[in-house]
């Protein structure tokens, strides 16, 4: 890391700083997209209220299975859509990074070069 | 990268491959595409596995062209590079090869989890769509195959554009993401460069 910080550049701090920032964003994205996922469960009782039954969740599951499966699907995108996010976001941290060290190895190669 | 972080990263990454493979390069016994530690946890995890552990050939050190045909497993030729740059001993400071190739795992999970999520969902779309064209032609039983047809083609295109727009960005930014960590190899020191694509 001592060697490499001589070739560090503003430009290397701020593809770092991007990096970081679409590190710790994609948790909070899944988390987020998660619970968001979770709480669409309690869709059902708008479902129950509609038609005044009781706001019990298996009532609900035997009463209508396809609006079960409705919601169940309307989860799982919601959820998918969170870990495609969460994904995304790793994939640019980690590309942002690979390209900071790349550009490092080479200009300390052009140093020893130059050097020599 | 300490030594032990190094060989659990190599250890971790050859528990991945089935015992076939693992026997194969075992037997093949190449030590120009894999470094003694590889072989040391390919020994480990073929005992942990219960597995009979076979004789080796005599070592190769030249990797030929058969060989490397033979070692190639992944799709994309790319299983050789992961092996490679994950012995490597000289890793990067700012990731984690391990992460990276984790990664790009994930997203063909996620990538099989989309396509099978948009056609469960292309149920309800089916549901929705039937409806709405339904409403246009009240009481005209002998449409109703013409209405579902219609339904069904409009439901079909739906869900094939949902899974194309997520489908193409996440396995072109697996492919970047290799690229680029064969890039980043190839910048390290000590490393012959060659062609990206040969």
């Amino acid at each position: 890391m001592t060697t490499q910080e001589e070739f560090f550049s503003p430009s290397h701090d701020r593809l770092l700083s991007i990096a970081v920032w679409a590190k710790y964003l994609a948790w909070v994205v899944l988390v987020v997209y998660l619970l968001n996922a979770v709480l669409q469960m309690f869709q059902y009782k708008v479902f129950t209220d509609a038609i005044e039954l009781q706001p019990n969740f298996w009532q609900f599951v035997r009463f209508s299975p396809f609006e079960t499966f409705k919601l169940a699907m309307n989860m799982l995108t919601t959820a998918l859509r969170g870990v495609v996010s969460f994904l995304v976001l790793k994939g640019i941290s980690l590309g942002l990074n690979m390209i900071v060290e790349t550009d490092i190895n080479y200009r300390e190669q052009e140093k020893e070069a130059g050097a020599q | 990268m300490s030594n032990e972080e190094l060989r659990r990263q190599i250890r971790s990454n050859l528990n991945l491959k089935e015992t076939d493979e693992l026997l194969d390069i075992w037997t093949i016994n190449n030590r120009a595409s894999w470094s003694d530690q590889a072989f040391e946890a390919i020994e480990d995890i073929l005992k942990e596995r219960g597995v009979e552990i076979p004789e080796q050939n005599d070592p190769v050190y030249k990797m030929d062209e058969e060989i490397a045909a033979e070692e190639t497993v992944d799709d994309d030729g790319l299983d050789e590079w992961e092996a490679k740059v994950l012995d490597d001993e000289n890793q990067p400071e700012f990731y984690d090869t391990l992460e990276v190739i984790t990664l790009k795992d994930n997203i063909s999970k996620t990538l099989k989890a989309v396509i099978l999520v948009n056609i469960l969902g292309g149920v309800t779309i089916f549901q929705w769509v039937s409806g709405i064209v339904g409403s246009y032609f009240p009481n005209r039983q002998e449409l109703r195959p013409l209405l579902y047809l219609i339904a069904f083609i409009v439901t079909a295109l739906s869900v094939a554009i949902e899974i194309a727009i997520v489908y193409f960005p996440l396995k072109a930014l697996a492919h970047i993401l290799c690229i680029l960590m064969e890039m980043e190899f190839r910048s390290r020191k000590g490393i012959q460069p060659k062609p990206l694509v040969e």
